[in-house]
């Protein structure tokens, strides 16, 4: 059998606990790479994607005075303090049951009129 | 009465009475019987009174009631007697086929977040394994043959379906007690642990804060899966039906568009052979195919291999922060969650963390090496299977 020839050659175990442990380490690693790598491209790709639209935003938007700019943008974080306060300090939750419509794909499986004979035509 | 008793009736009625006293349990017990009950009830005491881990020791607990009613051979009610139901359901155990169904299972309720926004906590999945070997080479040093020696250090991974995996494979006659010391230690990992974490840190490593995790994308989450298979199941194609059913039940979770198979594969399908699993391994523990030495000495290496992989795990942290920046550090107290007991080991990370800082929460940090921990036990059961198979 593998086995005992297996620790007829190594008695202790040591050599297969040294195997084992760089095996299981070398396919987690090729793991972690593989992930760090798309990790990367994901994370850049998602920066160009903000900077096209930051860049795009820029070029639409009218040109604001800097004063007003400012006060809007205190009024923004007024409001979403307002909306976080709110929304984290509620004790009842609202009682209105929203139901959520299931739309079905259409399919001749069960479709009634597959089931429904012809009706007779007198000749 | 007497009369009665002297007539061909009576007589015939006593002999059949005697005939019936025979094949009940209060004539065939035996010490072994008496305390393996007594450990079934301990089981169910743990579980139900002290809540460790409910779902396993319950239906292991009751398992172990079900498998030490005596009984005389012959009439089919034993796990090891061919034709009972018991057989028939222990079928599943003996051939491997519950461990993969979990795995798919767990694999559709894990969420690998942690692991794909800081990826490197996969390589303290792979220093804790570091108990298996341990038990591995304890085991020979105790006698076991290669085979049997391979199935026993897999209860280091704090795995019990993978444990069950091999040592059906390795060690079918040892099956009862590994899959016994598995599942009794996994339970028992909010005990085991803690003290090692601590003996091995110091209070400034205690209280590292982790970076946040970065927002993983919906694609990272899809393609994780299936370069996750392709590689592992590449490097070790021997642990196929753990790893294959592991990322399929991930991708059904993450696709989006196999809800309904990914709410099955978690919620009623796991259940049900988790129930089985239990009751079953439960039920092998026979007295009298149970009590022997090797179970006894199986059961001290399995608490010493949990102590290896958890130091094997925080020791590891500690190595990998000599080489990380301030700020990049990791907390050791999320190594020992490298076993694959989830989400228990990473629980006990958390709760040792807020104990020395009630603001420090690492549980989603410690899901990462912990779920590193099931692919890295599937890999190393798939190595032990390909050297000693």
């Amino acid at each position: 059998m593998n086995a005992d020839l297996f620790v007829q050659r190594d008695p202790h175990g040591i050599i297969m606990a040294i195997i084992a442990i760089s095996i299981v380490m070398m396919a987690l690693i090729l793991i972690f790479l593989s992930i760090k790598g798309f990790g990367m491209l994901m994370i850049r790709f998602a920066e160009r994607k903000a900077a096209k639209a930051a860049t795009a935003e820029a070029a639409t938007a009218p040109k604001r005075k800097p004063v007003l700019q400012k006060m809007e943008e205190e009024i923004a974080a007024a409001a979403l303090a307002l909306k976080m306060y709110q929304e984290e300090q509620h004790i009842k939750e609202s009682t209105v049951i929203t139901i959520n419509r299931a739309s079905r794909v259409y399919s001749p499986w069960s479709s009634k009129i597959h089931g429904i004979p012809a009706t007779p035509v007198k000749n | 009465m007497f009369t009665f008793l002297q007539s061909s009736f009576g007589s015939f009625i006593a002999e059949n009475l005697g005939v019936f006293w025979s094949f009940t349990g209060f004539y065939n017990v035996t010490w072994g019987h008496a305390a393996m009950i007594l450990v079934g009830l301990i089981f169910l005491w743990l579980g139900i009174s002290k809540k460790w881990e409910p779902m396993l020791l319950v239906p292991i607990g009751f398992g172990i009631l079900i498998g030490n009613i005596p009984f005389s051979m012959g009439m089919e009610v034993g796990i090891y007697e061919e034709g009972s139901v018991l057989n028939y359901l222990y079928f599943g155990v003996l051939k491997g086929v519950y461990p993969p169904l979990i795995f798919l299972g767990i694999g559709a309720m894990t969420d690998f977040s942690a692991l794909i926004s800081n990826p490197k906590l996969l390589t303290i999945g792979a220093a804790v394994q570091l108990g298996i070997f341990g038990a591995y080479m304890l085991a020979l040093a105790c006698g076991f043959s290669g085979a049997e020696a391979g199935a026993v250090g897999i209860i280091g991974g704090a795995d019990g379906p993978t444990a069950i995996f091999l040592a059906s494979r390795l060690a079918p006659e040892l099956l009862g007690a590994i899959a016994i010391a598995a599942y009794s230690y996994m339970a028992l990992v909010p005990v085991i642990q803690p003290p090692v974490m601590r003996m091995l840190t110091t209070e400034k490593e205690r209280l590292i804060r982790m970076r946040p995790m970065r927002q993983v994308s919906q694609t990272e989450k899809i393609l994780f899966p299936i370069i996750g298979f392709l590689l592992t199941a590449f490097v070790v194609p021997s642990a196929l039906p753990l790893l294959g059913m592991l990322f399929m039940g991930n991708l059904l979770k993450e696709s989006g568009v196999t809800k309904r198979l990914a709410t099955t594969a978690s919620g009623p399908m796991i259940d049900i052979v988790t129930i089985l699993i239990g009751l079953t391994v439960g039920a092998s523990t026979q007295a009298t195919t149970f009590l022997t030495w090797k179970s006894l000495t199986i059961f001290g290496l399995g608490a010493v291999s949990f102590f290896i992989a958890t130091f094997g795990g925080v020791a590891f942290v500690k190595f990998l922060n000599l080489f990380l920046k301030e700020g990049n550090k990791i907390n050791p107290l999320i190594g020992n969650a490298g076993v694959s007991a989830v989400p228990a080991a990473a629980r006990v990370s958390q709760d040792v963390g807020l104990s020395y800082d009630k603001t420090n929460h690492l549980l989603m940090h410690a899901m990462g090496p912990n779920v590193a921990g099931v692919i890295g036990s599937a890999v190393a059961a798939g190595i032990l299977l390909g050297f000693l198979g």
